[in-house]
């Protein structure tokens, strides 16, 4: 390629110059894409790790009520609330968020549209110093008089408007304070990746040459940036509330009960699909590499995304089904909800179809993208039942609903990760991941979710109230035959958890020991492959940027010897 | 970069496997990265406001009587001029907008210059009328009216401000020479986004 | 089963919510209305112009 044809739509930018970044200035404050990426990873893992301990010290309780939880102690009811609230807090909005859309997102959008970096790398430090303080106020939430928040995530006034009730009258406050913070951080991120991803491709890539994951992380940015608006105002007008007295929440005070359910399920629901729509893409890029096809239905599929994508904005007041909302209304959201899971569906039967007739490998990030679509069916079809406003009303705040959401968040937000995490190990760190362990890690993840979260079907159709300390106190909505049913999805949990060291060790081990991975090991098309690995400062030799000749899935390609055709290759 | 390759259109129907193809033409960005990001931005804060106006309108439809006896009125009349400030220092914001690109840099000082005192002239008012308000037993604690009042109206106060003090630094750079168009044309969507949305919230809040 | 639960949510509802009351409902119709339509309105607006001018540069 001549000089001719290179960059004129790629900015250049003061961070490009030519001097060696300084320790500080490469891993402690870099504008590289490639670093504030793992920044985001790695502070999403330790978060994880949180998310998890917490996990395991309420479920120990409800397995074994009043046992003295081994590395927690005797957990109160008090704890128990703070612990369930924030594993739901820190597993949605700082593990599955800035892994999957943040961590993803930075690292692979300019490398797969083919630029040297975000379009606005400052923005971009910003957005991670701004995530990093969001973590260190909720840190500070569950350690300050009193214990961190547990009003659920959710956070329903009155119960989180007034110290009185919630009796965390710091904790809440730091917590609410926690979770605007990180918006402002994606917020932030977002218009980055959007503006990036919009004015920075490489010559050549068209709307339909751009891949999946590219696509998926914008349109869930846009869902994001424009569902959170109603609820940082409700944040704003909630902390108002605790702090200041005012009462925008308060009933008594003549407000409307269900108004905060309104402003924070707005968001909730597309929240949902934030976090869907970026692991949806990360499967679509594995299956067709591994099954060496053309991904089926390409335009069809993005048809699905923005669909779900519009649609996602009115079915939020299924969550309210029994919160007091006209049944007319609870009508009407039913038929939206239903009508939302035919586009989703439709995209899991396309990623199927790309699988029929494929030669598949299964190697570990494909196993990991056939366990989302399998888990993720699950999830999707027990959230028809829950939609169904008049099943609703019984399974309402059940561990049905529990385990739902679980057969939905954890492929996103696991399955979704290893996925991505095993496939593009070897571009970021420049090493290949070992194969046996992974697999040993996979097989010990998938099949203890499934013994963790179908008994919870169980329990919860049985009547099993969710949120609820000890069941001793309150018999009528407790199932105790089934407490067996509650242990093993206890130790399910534990044998799940022990299995993560195996990810740990494996991804640390190989981070540095791991055999040097070639620039292309999976033989895959897409831009990021044609980088060296792990791709330098800038991605591409700035003399030699690419250029895109077709879409990203031409696998398999009749008439060609390689049966993977790069995007940047003339011929 | 040759303006007679327009694209590579022809790529992908091409059977021929030797062919080998030219080179894709560079990009041209439809809509400058400040001007997307802050569509973007904007996007955020009209659903902001959306949920303020939103929270507003139910919580009024709950009460028996808007606004509740005893609580001062707003001051309509004199908002309503104000509007008209806000307004007039937008339109101005356009003039300047096309003058820096009609006729040059130099020429957009002076409506910059205007739009931003226009701009000051609002809050301050703002804050004259809010002074008034709170000697006269207006409160966020007081009532939800009030809280929903200060809530809203302060919220947008505080955009103004913002807006005004970016305005303000943009004017420091057009002075130096230093403004790109499309930093300007960046800046000028967010204060047309905070003057359009004012009526807005003026005829939700006060009438 | 999925219809017939459909078309039970008003049955099954407990009695405070089967008697909405109308002045409220409406409102919360309307602000439903709003808040969905906004953003699709505000972002199907701004992707028009930007195809617009994307077509205009080609
Ligand atoms: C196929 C489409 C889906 C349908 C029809 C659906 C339906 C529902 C319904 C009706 C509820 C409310 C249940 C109740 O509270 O009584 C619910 C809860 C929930 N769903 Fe889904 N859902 C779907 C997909 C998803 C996805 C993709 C996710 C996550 C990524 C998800 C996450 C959740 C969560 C977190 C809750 C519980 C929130 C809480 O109360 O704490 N759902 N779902
Ligand atoms: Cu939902």
């Amino acid at each position: 390629m001549s000089e001719a044809h290179q960059i004129d739509g790629h900015h250049g930018h003061d961070a490009h110059g030519h001097h060696e970044p300084t320790f500080l200035e490469k891993y402690i404050f870099p504008l590289d894409h490639k670093y504030i990426g793992m920044q985001y990873m790695l502070t999403g893992m330790v978060m994880a790790l949180f998310g998890g301990f917490f996990a395991y010290s309420f479920r120990m309780q409800l397995a074994f009520p009043g046992i003295s939880v081994p590395g927690f102690g005797i957990v109160s009811p008090t704890e128990y609330n703070a612990l369930v609230t924030n594993h739901g807090s820190v597993m949605i909005f700082w593990v599955a968020m800035p892994v999957l859309i943040a961590a993803f997102g930075n690292f692979l959008i300019p490398l797969m549209i083919g630029a040297d970096d975000m379009v606005f790398p400052k923005l971009n430090r910003l957005s991670y110093q701004v995530f990093l303080l969001s973590c260190i106020v909720l840190g500070i939430s569950w350690i300050v008089p009193g214990g961190g928040f547990g009003g659920a995530w959710t956070s329903y006034p009155p119960l989180s408007a007034n110290g009185d009730y919630s009796m965390t009258p710091l904790g809440s406050s730091l917590w609410l304070t926690a979770v605007a913070l990180e918006f402002a951080a994606f917020l932030i991120g977002g218009i980055n990746f959007i503006t990036t991803a919009m004015n920075s491709r490489a010559p050549g890539m068209k709307a339909k040459d751009v891949p999946m994951t590219v696509w998926m992380i914008c349109i869930a940015s846009i869902m994001f940036m424009a569902s959170v608006g109603p609820l940082i105002a409700g944040a704003i007008m909630l902390l108002f509330d605790q702090q200041l007295g005012t009462g925008f929440f308060d009933w008594k005070r003549g407000s409307d009960p269900v108004l905060w359910q309104h402003l924070f399920w707005f968001f909730g629901h597309p929240e949902v699909y934030v976090v869907l729509l970026p692991a949806t893409g990360f499967v679509a890029e594995i299956i067709t590499v591994f099954a060496r096809k053309k991904l089926f239905g390409y335009q069809t599929i993005l048809y699905t995304a923005i669909g779900t994508g519009a649609l996602s904005f009115f079915v939020w007041a299924h969550h309210q089904f029994v919160a007091g909302i006209d049944p007319r209304m609870a009508n009407i959201f039913t038929i939206t909800t239903v009508l939302i899971s035919i586009p989703i569906a439709e995209m899991m039967f396309l990623y199927i179809a790309t699988l029929y007739g494929g030669s598949i490998r299964f190697q570990t990030p494909m196993l990991w993208a056939l366990g989302f679509i399998f888990e993720f069916l699950i999830g999707g079809v027990t959230g028809i039942f829950l939609g169904a406003s008049g099943a609703d009303i019984y399974f309402h705040d059940t561990y049905f609903v529990v385990a739902h959401f679980h057969y939905t968040f954890f492929p996103i937000a696991f399955i979704g990760t290893f996925a991505a995490a095993t496939y593009w190990f070897p571009k970021m760190f420049g090493r290949m991941m070992n194969e046996t362990l992974g697999r040993i890690h996979f097989w010990g993840t998938i099949i203890p979710v499934n013994f963790i979260f179908i008994p919870l079907f169980i329990t919860g159709a049985a009547g099993q109230h969710r949120r609820i300390y000890n069941y001793n106190h309150f018999p009528d909505v407790s199932t105790p035959d089934l407490q067996t049913l509650n242990i093993v999805a206890t130790v399910s949990l534990v044998i799940l958890l022990c299995f993560q060291t195996v990810f740990l060790f494996n991804f640390f081990w190989s981070m540095w020991r791991g055999p040097k991975a070639p620039a292309n090991p999976w033989k895959a098309n897409t831009l990021e492959w044609q980088a060296p690995s792990p791709p330098p400062h800038g991605n591409f030799p700035p003399d030699n940027m690419p250029v895109v000749y077709r879409g990203p899935y031409e696998y398999s390609v009749p008439g060609r010897e390689d049966d993977y055709w790069p995007q940047n290759q003339p011929n | 970069m040759g303006a007679t390759m327009s694209g590579s259109g022809s790529r992908r129907e091409s059977p021929d496997l030797r062919v080998v193809h030219p080179p894709p033409q560079a990009r041209r960005k439809a809509v400058p990265n400040e001007v997307l990001g802050m569509m973007m931005f904007i996007l955020t804060e009209l659903m902001l406001f959306s949920g303020f106006i939103s929270a507003f309108t139910i919580s009024k439809a709950q009460a028996p009587a808007w606004p509740p006896p005893g609580q001062p009125r707003l001051p309509v009349e004199a908002t309503a001029i104000n509007t008209a400030i806000l307004l007039a220092s937008g339109a101005m914001l356009w003039y300047a907008g096309r003058r820096f690109d009609k006729v040059g840099p130099a020429a957009a000082r002076v409506p910059l210059a205007t739009a931003v005192a226009l701009g000051l002239g609002f809050v301050t008012f703002q804050g004259v009328e809010w002074a008034r308000l709170l000697g006269e037993g207006l409160t966020m604690v007081g009532s939800t009216y009030g809280a929903f009042f200060f809530l809203i109206i302060g919220f947008h106060g505080l955009h103004v401000m913002a807006g005004a003090t970016a305005l303000i630094w943009q004017g420091t750079s057009l002075w130096r020479e230093k403004l790109t168009s499309d930093g300007f044309w960046a800046g000028r969507l967010f204060w047309y986004f905070v003057v359009l949305v004012w009526p807005a919230l003026y005829w939700k809040v006060y009438l | 089963m999925i219809v017939w639960l459909l078309i039970a949510a008003d049955a099954l509802a407990c009695a405070t919510c089967q008697d909405p009351d109308p002045r409220r409902s409406a409102i919360y119709l309307d602000m439903t209305v709003f808040m969905s339509l906004t953003p699709l309105i505000a972002f199907a607006g701004g992707g028009l112009w930007i195809w617009q001018r994307t077509r205009a540069i080609r």
